[in-house]
């Protein structure tokens, strides 16, 4: 089984993942565009069982159209990305794959909020295209 | 330049809205960034960025700030906030007058067209771009 490392930004928090992504997803929705400052999020999710996280991490909590709560995580020195969580799943985590050492296995399955997609942010047409959740 | 980036008025919030910013027009520069960098700040792989005149832009509400040294050996330094995490603002110190605006903040992306991708050279296979020109690293002027 493959070891997968990856770390912020500023090196103050690093993580290292055993097991192979349950879910791998591109969300184009309002609240993932914001985050990023990009036109989308790409996270993988893993069993938390399978991720050791090193360092401290920032949270900030919000509501997700389904009624959920999320838990975004983030480097307090540095800003970047981290995790999220969701009270949906709660035994899975989030890992946003801009942070992976190598991101070379990612593809997402699935593309979500594809409504709020912008004109200048092409996705791939052989994925799974969902209008919203 | 289209007219309509000339006049341009953006505002956007945090996550948490504790802070927020204001930009006025015109925008001069508008491209997407590979660098392992931007990858790293976005989670993402890419970053999407417009540039503003530094002096047309205001910022309310607690804000960190992060430097480091770019692959063009200027000082990047980007402020988020300090509550949310939300990046608000890039600078670079090679141009002081430049203010480098994270798209996705705000709400209206239909003004933006960018026009390169640099840094091409770590591009991400999973992550796709669009049919614009590729540079596999900076670019004098931008
Ligand atoms: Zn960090
Ligand atoms: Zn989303
Ligand atoms: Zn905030
Ligand atoms: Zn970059």
């Amino acid at each position: 089984m493959s070891t997968k490392t990856g770390h912020c930004h500023c090196g103050a928090v690093h993580f290292e993942v055993t097991g192979e992504p349950l879910r791998m997803a591109q969300c184009h929705c309002n609240a993932c565009r914001r985050i990023t400052g990009t036109g989308h999020n790409v996270q993988a999710f893993f069993k938390k069982s399978d991720v050791i996280i090193h360092g401290v991490t920032s949270t900030h909590d919000s509501v997700s159209d389904k009624g959920n709560t999320r838990i975004r995580h983030f480097c307090s020195v540095c800003g970047s990305r981290m995790f999220s969580e969701n009270t949906a799943a709660p035994d899975a985590i989030g890992i946003a794959v801009g942070e992976f050492d190598d991101s070379s296995w990612f593809k997402p399955q699935v593309i979500l909020y594809n409504a709020d997609r912008p004109a200048w942010d092409p996705i791939d047409p052989s994925v799974d295209v969902h209008e919203f959740m | 330049m289209k007219p309509k980036l000339d006049t341009l008025e953006l505002e956007a919030d945090c996550a948490c809205g504790a802070a927020s910013i204001a930009v006025k027009g015109p925008i001069y520069g508008m491209f997407l960034c590979c660098c392992p960098d931007c990858q790293l700040m976005t989670g993402s792989g890419h970053a999407s960025v417009a540039i503003a005149d530094s002096d047309n832009v205001r910022l309310t509400g607690k804000l960190s700030e992060f430097s480091r040294l770019a692959a063009s050996g200027a000082t990047f330094t980007r402020h988020f906030c300090a509550n949310c995490g939300t990046t608000l603002l890039g600078g670079t110190s090679r141009r002081t007058d430049a203010a480098l605006l994270p798209v996705g903040l705000f709400r209206d992306q239909s003004w933006f067209a960018p026009n390169q991708v640099i840094f091409h050279r770590s591009h991400q296979k999973w992550d796709i771009l669009p049919d614009i020109p590729k540079y596999e690293t900076y670019r004098e002027g931008l």
